[in-house]
């Protein structure tokens, strides 16, 4: 059984007007009908642009943000029928990475007190125990025992990080949600933080749910990558299988602007150029969602027809209708879409 | 640990952001390089050690003075004996102004104590339990802002009859949705922050966030409006005297009422409308600057 299991899962936000009749003038559909499932000890990249409902499933995940339907199951446990108090306790078991270390962070609070708070609000530890734990965690990210007394603004983005990564690890949770872990931080050092949680991985068996905005991320890390788009799953896969042969037009576009290290391959290939901006989740586009974008529409099905995720190959999920035809170079994007 | 090992050097080439210590010890000592603070701080700390200390440094007594060597057309301007010269009673100035002081600072303190724990109190409610509390709440106070401030200070004070009881709760009560509304604007804008979040996955419970993150982050701007809502207290208090409505008893010096009393004298004497003038704007000026200073200060993003 997975470990995290999610089903048809929405998050929508009301729209609403009117400052003393409030009324509900339509929703945001942020995430709009996810099925996803975490395997334990593995890690599930999640992937898609700004603004595609990623962080708003991670949080949903945690239930941060009330779903809207669907269901959430989290070890064999229905999270959604959780009442306050029970989900309270059980968010031991999952923790969550910020994207911006700093915000995340209380910048009142030294290193040692943020890390001592979970331990003590849970009843883990306190006194001495709990700042010899904090102390042992600090190591664990790889930052001096002597930062406990120094507060956030005293570190750089890449060491606010570790402190936010310890802090998830204070109660030896079983997943982790990543929300674009390295996307606030210098290039230089985010293969630093990747490797840091690579190896927590390995050292303590977590399971990741990592959220990027580029497939680069997750790439190395994820042995599941599922791509996002205007709040619904659009393809899922194995990570090797999804960079050899992704079959989503999204997916495909988004592949295309990844750099490739042989200089060769890289000046031979097409690149496929995504138009227009991401449509407005309050209002998303009949049919494919895509098809405002997408460089291989077709004339029929795309604009009136919602295509359901399914089953190319094994393990392989996509959302188009057209994916095989695609595939196999029948149908070609259109050619002011492709730069070489 | 293996991890930590691997990555130690790593880390030396991260380079730290800023000097030790808290975000309020690093606001002071920003404060102590910033000029405008430093003047602000002298100023305030002048009219404060004026105002306590004024017995012992008045040369004459406030409230008697010689009526002999006043006309109306003349009034003994600035002497060896007198710095500031005589008022309109023949009463020391220089005398008058330092005991001024007192009222002023009385005024200032007690009606900013008054007004910001009631509006902070209120604030912090509407800001800790949102939902049917706040509305309630702010919506009281969107009441009590629609009236102009002195104009509702005037009210009250008219109410209460002329007394400095009066004009002490006038301004607390005009401070009162200032402080509520800019405390819980200031709370919900942290709620809304990733570390509020954090303690909630992490399991914090909603009681601790509000007390222990979300009140004690909210507090900055609550800060530097204390610092300016004096200035304004003092200018309020001085325009109240100013219309009669300050103390009962009109031998108390009051600057405000300083200047009412000179001005039909304004062409005889100008140097009695000009030295509590200069007495409320130096005051004032000392509130805003370190006023101003402190919102530098504490607020990060103004930061360099
Ligand atoms: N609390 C909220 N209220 C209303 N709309 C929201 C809220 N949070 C996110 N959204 C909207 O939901 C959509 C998805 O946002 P988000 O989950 O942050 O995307 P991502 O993390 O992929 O960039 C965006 O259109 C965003 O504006
Ligand atoms: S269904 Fe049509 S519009 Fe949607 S991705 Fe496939 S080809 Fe593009
Ligand atoms: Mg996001």
């Amino acid at each position: 059984m997975s470990l995290l299991e999610v089903r048809g899962l929405k998050v929508h936000f009301p729209i609403r007007r009117g400052i003393i009749l409030e009324r509900q003038v339509g929703a945001v559909r942020a995430v709009d009908g996810v099925d996803l499932d975490v395997e334990r000890g593995t890690t599930f990249g999640l992937v898609g642009e700004s603004g595609c409902g990623k962080t708003t499933l991670g949080r949903a995940v945690l239930r941060l943000v009330e779903p809207t339907a669907g269901s959430i199951t989290f070890d064999g446990v229905d999270v959604s029928s959780l009442s306050a108090e029970e989900m309270r306790k059980l968010r031991r078991r999952m923790q969550m990475v910020f994207q911006d270390p700093l915000s995340s962070l209380d910048p009142r609070q030294d290193v040692e007190s943020i890390l001592v708070e979970p331990l003590r609000t849970h009843g883990v530890a306190t006194g001495a125990a709990a700042r010899k734990r904090a102390r042992e965690l600090l190591d664990v990210v790889g930052l001096p025992a002597s930062s406990g007394g120094r507060y956030p603004h005293e570190f750089s983005g890449g060491q606010r990080q570790r402190i936010g990564i310890a802090r998830a690890l204070t109660l030896n949770p079983d997943l982790i949600v990543a929300d674009e872990p390295v996307s606030a931080l210098d290039v230089s050092i985010q293969a630093q933080v990747v490797n840091l949680l690579e190896e927590l991985q390995k050292e303590f068996g977590l399971t990741y749910l990592v959220i990027a905005h580029d497939l680069a991320v997750v790439r190395h890390i994820s042995e599941t990558i599922g791509v996002m788009y205007l709040g619904r799953m659009v393809e899922q896969a194995p990570s090797d299988d999804l960079y050899a042969k992704p079959r989503h037009p999204y997916t495909i576009a988004l592949m295309s602007a990844v750099p490739i290290p042989d200089p060769e391959v890289e000046d031979r290939r097409e690149r496929i150029l995504l138009t227009g901006d991401l449509p407005s989740p309050a209002n998303p586009p009949s049919g494919c969602r895509f098809h405002t974008r997408c460089p291989f529409r077709q004339p029929t099905r795309c604009h009136d027809e919602e295509p359901v995720l399914r089953v190319i190959e094994p393990a392989h999920t996509v959302a188009c209708h057209w994916a095989e035809q695609i595939a196999a170079g029948e149908i070609k994007p259109a050619s002011s879409a492709v730069v070489s | 640990m293996s991890v930590a090992e691997s990555e130690s050097v790593l880390l030396l080439a991260e380079h730290t952001g800023e000097e030790g210590g808290s975000r309020l010890k690093l606001a002071f000592r920003q404060l102590r390089r910033n000029p405008v603070a430093v003047i602000g701080a002298a100023l305030i700390l002048l009219f404060v050690a004026v105002a306590i200390l004024a017995p012992l440094l008045a040369p004459y007594s406030p409230t008697h003075g010689d009526l002999s060597n006043i006309t109306v057309s003349h009034v003994p301007g600035p002497s060896s004996k007198h710095w500031l010269g005589l008022d309109l009673q023949g009463r020391d100035e220089l005398s008058r102004i330092i005991y001024g002081a007192r009222a002023s600072l009385l005024i200032g303190v007690v009606s900013l104590t008054l007004g910001a724990t009631l509006g902070m109190l209120l604030g912090a409610l509407a800001g800790g339990f949102g939902g049917w509390v706040d509305s309630i709440i702010m919506r009281l106070m969107d009441i009590m802002l629609a009236v102009p401030g002195l104009l509702f200070a005037i009210a009250v004070a008219a109410l209460l009859g002329p007394s400095l009881r009066s004009v002490m709760t006038a301004i607390a009560v005009v401070n009162v949705p200032v402080f509520a509304r800019l405390l819980r604007a200031s709370m919900l804008g942290q709620r809304e922050s990733d570390y509020v979040l954090a303690a909630r996955s992490l399991g914090v419970k909603r009681r601790k966030i509000i007390i222990g993150h979300v009140l004690p982050n909210s507090l900055a701007p609550v800060i530097v409006q204390g610092t300016l809502a004096l200035a304004t207290a003092i200018i309020d208090a001085a325009g109240l005297a100013f219309l009669g409505l300050g103390s009962a008893d009109p031998s108390v010096p009051e600057w405000g009422r300083m200047l009412t009393d000179t001005q039909q004298y304004l062409r005889t004497a100008p140097q009695l409308a000009l030295f509590p003038g200069a007495a409320i704007l130096l005051s004032v000026l000392g509130f805003n600057l370190l006023g101003d200073a402190l919102r530098e200060a504490l607020d990060p993003k103004l930061r360099r």
